[in-house]
């Protein structure tokens, strides 16, 4: 699920970037001081988003300084200093890795699903007290996972309506970081497209996969897909590129509406190129082509 | 009021030109055809009416230039009731009156409605459907053609039509589109002010 929401780089000014990697380190470290050193190990992209976004919206500006850090000791970087923000974010990521662990190990197979119930017995406590401190995003992410089981179990073939629980979830998450009434209608409905891009593009990713276990993939049922069928599967990616790219547009939209305060440019380039580049990065993967210089 | 300049992004000693292209890019982003059927097309309008104010204030302290007046229509509708309900925001009840459309009934408009429901919940492929179904029954239809085209766009493009990333992606192309979009935008920037250019 992780790791999509990322900016294109190449496009990124080196200001940018610089910011880019301060608000990823401060989140690093946040996720040290909520959770224990061993949690910064599952620091992920999309959050780093998140945490940009809310420091974007928030009245307050980040704190940034040099820092070292313990993963490079000797390079000191650009660092966001503690912050309501980063704490948010960090527990929205603790909670929401959590349940991804869980749906993991009902997927999974030995010995794959050892190592996810391992994982899992190391999350619970974090998930606890975060959990504690969010208890909506905490009721969001469980409504979710319960509405998904039910949705697989019944092979629901609709990708509008597999995709709705996360899309739901996330919804709940982002609203919660606005103040105002429109501003959290635009975060709603913007991270009801995230959702809904972060459960596709997954999906997307996961079809050869899905097909070979027979696990629940809304595209394979959407389009009846069968193992094996390679032309069906390059047509049926194709046409995921669509559903995902009429995703992304709306995204756009409602980003364009938020009243941001900073961080614009980061936040633009991974809205309006980096979640079409990942899109683009899975599909020439799968297709095994080298992608353009530009791909976009 | 806020500060115009800044409603605009540009600097008070910006040249008039500066301040034209800059006035023409953002009403190009929330001009409200990108922002149909979008429960969220209030705040664009406010956007809009933000950036036309502001525009015509610093026209007007600049050279007393021209006034504003914008006007928007509606279409007659043979579910006139449930579009009134859709335009209050109160989708629930509208796609209730729907449902209960015997099917020989539901024409072209009945499923454009249908897909504009379903796109104000986000369920962009099944309104991608109703569109299509709408556009089949109803070729002619200006309105349906373009809620349909705008969604094709954004599958082909991944971005709304007249927003995206254009201002930041460097490099003065000039191709084609871009001389649609520059016609396109001057054509909605005169109907904002009234022809007053």
């Amino acid at each position: 699920m992780f790791g999509y929401v990322r900016p294109y780089k190449p496009e990124l000014k080196i200001a940018e970037y610089d910011t880019y990697k301060a608000v990823y380190c401060g989140l690093c470290k946040q996720l040290g001081r909520s959770f224990g050193p061993l949690a910064r190990l599952t620091l992920s992209y999309d959050f780093a988003f998140l945490a940009a976004l809310a420091m974007a919206i928030s009245p307050d500006k980040p704190d940034m300084k040099r820092q070292a850090c313990a993963f490079n000791p000797v390079k000191r970087c650009l660092c966001c200093q503690q912050s309501t923000e980063l704490e948010i974010t960090a527990d929205v990521a603790m909670i929401l890795l959590y349940h991804k662990l869980r749906d993991n190990l009902a997927d999974e197979r030995l010995p794959k699903r050892a190592g996810s119930w391992l994982l899992l017995l190391f999350a619970k406590r974090p998930y606890r007290l975060a959990a504690q401190r969010r208890p909506h995003a905490a009721a969001a992410a469980e409504t979710a996972m319960a509405q998904q089981a039910r949705l697989e179990a019944q092979r629901c073939d609709s990708i509008d309506l597999a995709s709705e629980p996360t899309a739901g979830a996330l919804a709940a998450i982002f609203a919660g970081l606005g103040d105002d009434p429109a501003t959290v209608r635009v975060l709603e409905r913007m991270g009801y497209f995230l959702g809904r891009y972060i459960y596709l593009i997954d999906a997307l990713d996961d079809i050869e996969q899905d097909l070979r276990d027979n696990n629940y993939n809304p595209f394979v049922l959407h389009y009846g897909l069968l193992p094996g069928d390679t032309q069906a599967i390059a047509a049926v990616r194709r046409q995921a590129k669509g559903v995902l790219y009429m995703t992304i547009a709306q995204i756009g939209s409602c980003y364009d509406l938020l009243e941001l305060q900073r961080l614009g440019g980061i936040l633009g380039n991974i809205v309006y190129l980096g979640l079409k580049n990942s899109v683009n990065t899975i599909i020439h993967q799968a297709e095994g082509s080298k992608m353009d210089e530009r791909p976009l | 009021m806020k500060d115009p300049y800044r409603v605009l992004g540009v600097t008070a000693d910006a040249s008039d030109d500066q301040i034209k292209t800059a006035y023409r890019e953002l009403a190009r982003k929330y001009h409200p055809d990108n922002y149909v059927n979008n429960p969220l097309g209030d705040l664009a309008q406010e956007k809009m009416k933000e950036i036309n104010d502001a525009y015509d204030t610093i026209q007007r302290t600049r050279q007393g230039g021209p006034q504003n007046g914008q006007g928007y229509y509606q279409q007659p509708s043979s579910f006139a009731d449930v579009r009134r309900l859709i335009n209050a925001g109160r989708v629930a009840q509208a796609e209730e009156l729907l449902d209960g459309v015997p099917q020989s009934r539901r024409d072209g408009e009945w499923h454009f409605l249908k897909g504009s429901i379903c796109y104000n919940r986000g369920w962009l492929e099944q309104a991608l459907e109703h569109f299509s179904r709408a556009c089949e029954l109803n070729p002619q239809n200006p309105e349906y053609r373009a809620a349909l085209n705008q969604l094709l766009w954004q599958r082909q493009n991944g971005y709304v039509r007249g927003g995206g990333y254009q201002q930041h992606m460097g490099g003065n192309h000039c191709d084609c589109c871009d001389l649609c979009a520059a016609l396109y935008c001057f054509n909605c920037c005169c109907n904002c002010l009234g022809g007053g250019f």
